[in-house]
């Protein structure tokens, strides 16, 4: 008890015309009140997939064959959409300008939002009862709805919030459109916030801002933040513990500093090693794909590739087993 | 020696138009007065952000689009000038590879039909011979011919694409070749194997590489010299030694400093420059339609004078093959 969310063994299934897909197997992770992890994976790795299915928003064909999702003690997967979001779980997507409605002005975008999923202990829903009084006179209130939304926009440092509102998503800049994402999904003060690749869609200098002002603001409402990424070097920036994740698996979990600098799993120390870095030591890359999720290798899936494989390898399922204080690796290596 | 190639007060602007019939109503200057030189062998890296005109300068030099005004010279031959036959000759010696190679590589078309397509428009050989050759392409960026030559670009994985892509790009053995982000659509694990096979294919023809990215990591072990643009100038260019160790203009040392970085000893290497970072979360990047008088980046420069909001700084040599367009030097 006493993690604020947790996935047990959850194992989800999406039905193709090729076949069945065995998109996630056995995941297991857990995220304490106000702790930040990241889950890092390259595409098609199943990350996504698992933040959608806490999040309720399986896209059809998708089955959960094993597992539940704890939030709280409570089984989301029992739950609808909409209790999803008044259980205050905030989701900033990976493309805001297309999770953005192009026909709509930001301001209705977000007062649609607040209207949504507003509950009552969040500040913006004090913004309601006002607003619902004031629906007769049409501009009155839009003024005060603007102020308040001025506020939340002001606090992610964009520079003339009043323009902002007004403007169009295909106005504003990649940037600027994550920034308004950020600001309205934190006024709920969400008790978790899944951000899923926030920043690969835009510049690194870009990037830079909207993840700083991120963790400024997740530290302090104290959300508990699931950070998906495939850049390590992010990850090591925003979060405490990483979960590594490959073709549906978690492959290794630990404290990002023991990820980082002393890696076990072949997979982590393979991608460790593609990425360049500044200091130009040599770099280079993993052989071989991804494995098809339809007819995936026996026992590891990562067997293929890798460059210890042993015959065991490619009968049995490597287990995650812990290893050190809090450092996991599902391998057969140890 | 002379350079492989140069360009002089190279612009390329794009018209915008608006009305109801059609009326000119100013410019997008992707492309605004760039010079520089490239020599045999290089790897040149052209970096910035999105919409700094990096991508429409490859493309200018690739012979895509025609430059506005300026002359590019190509082994000292002005080909801006050249027309039809001549031009097509001159076209084999640049070859290009794009940086999506799901929109680059027609998916209605067979891989072998894909790479023989410029053997075919250059009248390289006959039907068999191309087909030979061919399938030495395909060896050479470590595909098997037997399994690929049949396959459409669908069944193929984006790093199987991409080396698809340089396959076709290596075809005719140009001279120059510009890869517009040939790894930023692919995954980390196979952007190395990428970046390898393009170290070893310079190495064994010969080729020079006009590499264009936004990735600084990358740039540093792959490239010999680097050139930063800013909304259609280019304000730096230096050795990528030069780069790391002592960067000039600020808008360098702001690129340089979020970069995301693994180790301890990368993070030294970064400069930490509290008053630049600031600028970066209250102003946002000049639009290339309606840029600035002066300095392009002088809006966001905290260490701006009054001369930047005035005079537009010329690229000047400042040490042995470093120069930078900034007013603080």
């Amino acid at each position: 008890m006493g993690h604020l969310l947790e996935v047990k063994d959850l194992c989800l299934h999406i039905e193709s015309y090729k076949g069945m897909a065995k998109i996630l197997e056995d995941v297991n992770l857990y995220i304490e009140q106000g702790e930040k992890i990241s889950l890092v994976g390259e595409s098609g790795s199943g990350k996504s997939l698992t933040a959608m299915t806490i999040l309720g928003v399986l896209p059809s064909g998708a089955k959960i064959v094993k597992g539940e999702i704890l939030f709280d003690g409570q089984n989301l997967l029992h739950l609808t959409q909409k209790e999803i979001l008044k259980s205050r779980i905030g989701y900033i997507p990976q493309y805001p300008l297309t999770s953005l409605s192009p026909s709509h002005t930001i301001m209705e975008q977000m007062i649609d939002y607040i209207k949504y999923a507003g509950s009552e202990k969040t500040e913006t829903s004090m913004l309601l009862p006002n607003f619902l009084k004031t629906l007769s006179k049409k501009q009155e209130k839009n003024n005060t709805f603007a102020k308040g939304l001025t506020d939340i926009l002001l606090r992610v440092k964009l520079s003339s919030p009043e323009h902002v509102l007004s403007s169009y998503p295909f106005e504003l800049s990649g940037g600027m459109n994550q920034r308004v994402l950020i600001a309205t999904v934190l006024s709920f003060k969400p008790r978790l916030l899944i951000a899923d690749e926030p920043t690969s869609a835009l510049d690194v200098s870009v990037a830079y801002v909207v993840n700083s002002l991120l963790m400024e603001h997740v530290r302090k409402s104290k959300c508990a933040l699931l950070y998906i990424t495939h850049e390590l070097g992010i990850a090591k920036t925003v979060s405490e513990r990483i979960y590594v994740m490959y073709s549906g698996s978690i492959m290794e979990s630990g404290a990002t500093e023991d990820i980082i600098t002393s890696p076990l799993h072949p997979y982590t120390k393979g991608l460790l090693v593609a990425i360049p870095k500044l200091t130009k030591t040599s770099f280079k890359g993993i052989d071989g794909r991804l494995p098809s999720y339809i007819n995936p290798p026996e026992g590891c899936r990562f067997h293929p590739r890798c460059p210890y494989a042993m015959p065991i390898c490619k009968k049995k399922i490597p287990e995650l087993v812990e290893q050190s204080r809090g450092h996991s690796v599902a391998c057969h290596l140890y | 020696m002379s350079p492989l190639l140069k360009t002089i007060h190279l612009k390329k602007y794009f018209p915008v138009y608006r009305g109801l019939i059609p009326k000119v109503i100013g410019y997008v200057k992707a492309v605004d007065d760039v010079t520089f030189e490239m020599d045999k062998n290089e790897v040149f890296a052209l970096v910035g952000e999105t919409g700094s005109g990096k991508t429409t300068l490859g493309k200018t030099i690739a012979g895509i689009y025609r430059p506005t005004d300026g002359r590019i010279y190509f082994e000292d031959v002005d080909i801006t000038q050249l027309k039809g036959e001549k031009l097509k000759k001159m076209r084999v010696n640049v070859q290009m590879v794009f940086q999506d190679p799901n929109s680059s590589l027609n998916p209605r078309r067979k891989i072998k039909s894909i790479v023989a397509t410029p053997l075919e428009v250059h009248k390289v050989g006959n039907r068999t011979e191309r087909m030979k050759k061919v399938r030495e392409l395909l060896e050479m960026v470590e595909l098997s011919p037997d399994e690929c030559l049949d396959k459409y670009p669908s069944a193929l994985s984006g790093g199987e694409r991409q080396r698809v892509a340089i396959a076709r790009a290596i075809a005719l053995s140009p001279k120059l070749i510009v890869l517009d982000e040939p790894t930023s659509s692919l995954d980390v694990s196979i952007q190395a194997k990428i970046i390898d096979l393009l170290k070893k294919l310079q190495y064994k023809l010969n080729s020079t590489y006009l590499l264009i990215t936004h990735n600084i990591a990358l740039v540093r072990n792959f490239a010999d010299r680097v050139g930063i643009m800013y909304v259609g100038n280019l304000i730096e260019s230096t050795t990528i030694d030069e780069l790391i160790y002592k960067p000039l203009h600020p808008y360098t040392k702001l690129l340089l400093s979020t970069v995301p970085t693994i180790e301890d000893k990368e993070s030294d290497l970064i400069p930490k420059d509290e008053g630049l970072i600031n600028c970066l979360f209250t102003t946002e990047i000049s639009s290339p339609f309606n840029p600035p008088e002066g300095c392009r980046f002088h809006p966001r420069c905290p260490y701006a004078m009054p001369i930047c909001k005035k005079k537009i700084p010329e690229l000047v040599e400042q040490s042995r093959g470093h120069s930078v367009a900034c007013h603080l030097y």
